[in-house]
């Protein structure tokens, strides 16, 4: 007798396993829908007068985890650091022109070209864990990821070696274009990024 | 503020003019190489939403448009994000013949290259501007946004290649930017600048 109530127990726990574990993978089960895309809109129209001297790509691996999900996917991001000439301050000594060498942009940007984002895996190390991230967290997760790659921009001289040759670009453009003798100064040869 | 700095100085000022001056204003425009002179910022937007059964095409279609309406609850959301774009001159497509200084050396005709316009990136985050998944419908994951991310930027980019008035736009701004300085910069000479572009 006491043998039957255990079985019954069990088959009885096993079916409310299974069906708890189909309602989970039929809520999360992935679901085609239709994608209506807007008209691009021109959110923004500028001149600009710009010096670039670097410009880069680079494959990132995406890794990250937020608790006991985790996320694998890889990025190409892209890239430029430029200079705004129309920034650039200027002084008189004696009879020289002393030009400073503007703050460098360095801006950094997801790649346009196709399959630039890709999500290669989400897991959850728990059974059957949600393995989704919200907008939020993956916006997060690729700040990071931009953050650490700006790092590494000035860590690997790219900074440096930009404004080094804006310095002599800007030194044989401008000697010609004044009177005056010309001299550019660069108060910060390292850039200006403080981590 | 680099160039009024520039033109004071050189209106006071009493330096030589190169000798040959054709090759040394061209050896130092080439110099820049990449000159930016504009920027663009272009918006996309686009909405998630059930597989209409009656809109459904194929079999795969059918399937998810029936799984959609067995399924309570709702699936709807709204994603939009920034693309960039900027003009440049590329100064190193210039030739010794594009700068032609008059005898007197007072004016001059400087051909500068086409306005080239490319796209620089898109914003690496992606803005939720609406989002309601309710009842027994599954959640909108990375992997979706990510494709239909994909899909958002092939589009704008088709967009931007057929409609000229995107590019339009910004070559003209560009290339009113480029006049003002290269007219400025002439001045700072003692030269009166025309300016033409090549096609």
């Amino acid at each position: 007798m006491k043998l039957l109530s255990i079985l019954r127990w069990t088959v009885l726990l096993a079916l409310t396993a299974t069906v708890i574990f189909l309602a989970i993978r039929f809520k999360n089960s992935p679901e085609a829908s239709t994608h209506k895309i807007q008209q691009a809109l021109v959110t923004e129209i500028k001149p600009a007068m710009e010096l670039c001297t670097v410009e880069f790509i680079e494959d990132v691996p995406i890794k990250a985890h937020i608790g006991t999900r985790h996320i694998f996917a890889r990025t190409t991001l892209s890239g430029f650091i430029s200079f705004d000439l129309d920034s650039a301050a200027t002084r008189m000594k004696g009879d020289t022109i002393i030009v400073t060498l503007p703050p460098e942009t360095v801006e950094i940007h997801e790649s346009t070209l196709p399959g630039s984002y890709e999500v290669i895996d989400t897991w959850n190390e728990k059974l059957l864990g949600s393995t989704r991230f919200t907008t939020a967290e993956e916006n997060d997760i690729k700040r990071k990821v931009i953050d650490n790659f700006r790092r590494k921009i000035y860590a690997k001289g790219y900074v440096r070696q930009a404004r080094a040759d804006a310095a002599a670009t800007l030194s044989q453009m401008l000697s010609a274009m004044s009177a005056s003798p010309v001299e550019i100064s660069d108060p910060a040869p390292g850039g200006y990024f403080k981590p | 503020m680099l160039l009024s700095a520039l033109l004071a100085t050189s209106l006071s000022g009493c330096r030589e003019k190169p000798s040959d001056p054709d090759r040394t204003y061209y050896s130092e425009l080439r110099a820049v190489k990449k000159l930016v002179v504009g920027r663009m910022t272009l918006s996309k937007m686009a909405t998630i939403d059930d597989i209409r059964l009656s809109e459904a095409q194929g079999l795969k279609q059918t399937a998810s448009a029936l799984l959609a309406a067995i399924k309570p609850g709702s699936r709807k959301a709204a994603y939009s994000y920034d693309t960039y774009l900027r003009a440049y001159i590329d100064l190193e497509k210039l030739t010794p013949a594009d700068i032609s200084l008059s005898a007197d050396g007072k004016s001059m005709q400087l051909t500068l290259p086409a306005i080239e316009i490319e796209f620089t990136g898109r914003d690496a985050e992606i803005r939720e501007e609406h989002y309601r998944v309710t009842g027994l419908r599954s959640e909108i994951n990375a992997d979706e946004r990510a494709a239909l991310k994909e899909e958002m930027n092939r589009l704008l980019k088709e967009e931007v290649r057929q409609n000229p008035a995107f590019t339009s736009r910004l070559t003209e701004l560009a290339k009113t930017k480029a006049v003002t300085y290269f007219t400025q910069w002439g001045r700072s000479q003692g030269i009166d600048v025309s300016i033409r572009f090549k096609d």
